[in-house]
Parts: C-alpha cells; structure tokens; sequence
C-alpha cells in the first residue's frame, strides 16, 4: 500500500506544470501527506533527501545558465525536492523483502530478482569492508587516499566480492538450491 | 550524471522508459538460461559496484567523482550482463541513496547503463588492453553526459549551449578519472586474478 501510494503521489506531482507559482503547494502537500501515511521518522528522511539534492542543484544552475528564468527552474527543483524525500521515505518505511515481493507482483524476470536480491544482501558486507579499509588508510597516511589508494582498494573490494559469491553459491548448492 | 526525477517531461519519461524496458527485457532474456553460478557471480558485480559508489575519486579540477562501474562490467561479463548489474545498481541507487529518480530511471538506465554498456564492451573488443579504458571512459562519459543534455533539452530543461557543455563536459572529466580507475582495475586483476578476465561474456 505504501508503495502504492508513493507511486500514485510521486506521479501526481510529476504531473504539475513546471511554471505555475500556484501549483507549487501540490509537491509540498504530497510529500507532508507520504510522510503522515508513511510513519517514517522526519528528521533521517531529511537528511537521506538532504545528500541526494546537489544533483538535482546541478541541473537547476544549468538551467539558470541555459537562460531558463522565472518559476520555472524553481518549480522543477521543488517537484524534484519533494519526489526525493516520498522516495526517501518510502526507502525508511518499506522493508526491503516488501519492495522484492512488490516487483515479483510486476512479474519482473526472475533473473533480475535474484541478481536484485543479491545485491542487497552481499552489499552491506562490501560497506563495511570499504568502512574498514578507508579507516585504515586514513590511519596510515597524513593525507588522504589518492586515486592509487582507492583503485587498490576497488580492485581487493571487487575480489573479494567475487570470491564471496563462489562460497555463497557453494553454500547454496551444497543445501540443494537450483537456479 | 543520474537525473532526478522532476526535470524530464512526461513525453521524454515515457519515451526512454519504453527503451530501457526493451533492454532489460532482452538482457534478462538472455541470462535467462545462463549456468547457476552466474547468478550469485552477477548479484556481486551488482553490489560491488554499488558498494564502490561511496568511494570518492579525485577527478580534473579538484572535484571528485564516483565510479559506475559499467565499463569494468562490460568488459569483465559481457554487455547484457553488464546492463542487467547496472539496472539493478541504479534501481537500488535511486531507492537506497535517491541518486537518480525512480521515475527517471530509464532515461537514467540508457545514459549509463545501455549507452556505456554496449558501446564500451564494442569499443573494447576492438583492443582488449587494460589501457584501452583510458580512452573509452572519457569518450563514454561525454556521449553519457550529452545524451543526458539531449533528454533535459527535449524536455524544455535545458537550452543548447552553456548547459550541454556543462554536462557533457562534466561527464566527460568524469569518465576521464573513471577510465583511469578502471584501467588500473583491468591491470590489478590481469595480475592478481587472470581467470576473471577469462569469463564468459554474455
């Protein structure tokens, strides 16, 4: 349901013209709404929402220097503020195991869904590998990590993400799994 | 460049979800039947590459940039692997991090994954050298970058001019650092790890 009303809320705000000064109130609406609906916590939305706005701020100045003016920049980056935080709250409030069921329900490949699926559960180890590593690096060095660092590092983190799959598919072979 | 959704029009959203859903349904199509292994071996590239994303690279002019990781799959898995591990990255990417909108994901899926996917596997099978990336990654990033202009102009977001330069340009020095990481990956793995770079691509 709370997918649902993310994607009936998010489409209805992509929906609003760019340029009308009244129309603004709709973005702002649907995301305070999601968020009643949602029970997410505020604060943590924001912050997620927060990290993802330079991109957007990227597209709003060239824009500004594409010689758009008036309410029309504002207007896309306030529809796009306000489809950033639904996402961020839906994303706080859905556990993950409801967003796989919701695109097994689309009937998505299951090819995808496994891959999907792995991904998620293989990238938690691989964030904390990267957490340690760069703590590491830090640790060592006054200055901190180049790009020579950082690709050594990429590349253990990629073999070792390798190897990690080699022993789940063992794992998983060994307790009768085909796929 | 991931866009954010509310910057592509209806017509643009509409068109280039269609086009990423082709590719999407043929790369499934095609690792449908692919051995058991490779499944948990894709679901790593995808997390790495994901994973890899937090890392910052330092690029020309003092910024930094995030690598995608597309290449590297492309030349490692093949094409259609490496537009399925993209696909589920940006899915993720856009739910986990809000970078790039769910809405805009095919337009964000044929700008990275497609694009750098299929042309950067062609133009690698041309030279299969490490050091190839270093010229497909910048060449990869601009066409990224302009066809990322491309929607944003078609959309009414962007006039030509400043803005595409500004965008293909950024992607451009992006891919630069990109191509340069990933050609130091390519040589790291050569050494370490030869039989990777002997797998099956699909």
């Amino acid at each position: 349901m709370k997918i649902k009303l993310y994607l009936a809320l998010s489409a209805a705000v992509l929906l609003v013209p760019w340029a009308g000064n009244l129309l603004w109130g709709i973005p702002a609406a649907a995301a305070l709404l999601y968020w009643k609906f949602s029970g997410a916590a505020f604060f943590p939305a924001v912050r997620r929402a927060a990290a993802a706005l330079p991109f957007a701020l990227l597209i709003f100045i060239s824009n500004s220097l594409s010689g758009f003016s008036g309410a029309a920049p504002w207007g896309a980056l306030l529809k796009s503020a306000s489809v950033i935080f639904m996402t961020a709250l839906l994303f706080c409030a859905v556990p993950f195991s409801e967003i796989v069921s919701f695109l097994k329900a689309l009937r998505a490949p299951v090819v995808f869904i496994s891959v999907f699926s792995f991904m998620y559960r293989y990238f938690f180890s691989l964030k904390d590998d990267i957490s340690s590593k760069l703590k590491a690096l830090k640790a060592r060095s006054r200055r901190p990590p180049g790009r020579r660092e950082l690709s050594s590092l990429a590349s253990a983190l990629l073999l070792r993400s390798f190897e990690r799959a080699d022993r789940v598919r063992a794992a998983m072979l060994a307790r009768g799994w085909e796929a | 460049m991931h866009i954010p959704d509310g910057f592509l029009s209806g017509g643009v959203l509409g068109a280039t979800a269609l086009g990423g859903l082709a590719v999407f349904s043929v790369s499934s199509a095609r690792l449908k039947n692919s051995p058991p292994e490779r499944i948990p071996l894709l679901g790593a590239a995808a997390a790495w590459v994901f994973a890899v994303q937090l890392l910052a690279f330092p690029a020309p002019g003092g910024a930094s940039v995030h690598l995608n990781g597309v290449l590297l799959c492309a030349a490692l898995l093949g094409p259609w692997s490496a537009a399925l591990v993209s696909f589920s990255a940006l899915l993720l990417s856009a739910l986990m991090f809000q970078h790039g909108g769910l809405f805009s994901l095919g337009a964000n899926f044929i700008n990275i994954g497609v694009i750098q996917a299929f042309l950067g596997f062609a133009l690698w099978r041309l030279r299969p050298a490490a050091s190839s990336a270093l010229v497909i990654g910048p060449l990869l990033g601009f066409l990224s970058g302009l066809a990322c202009a491309v929607e944003l102009y078609l959309s009414g977001r962007l006039a030509s001019g400043a803005g595409f330069l500004l965008l293909a340009g950024a992607q451009a020095a992006a891919g630069l650092a990109e191509g340069a990481v990933t050609a130091s990956l390519l040589g790291a793995l050569s050494r370490l790890k030869p039989g990777l770079l002997r797998l099956e691509r699909v």
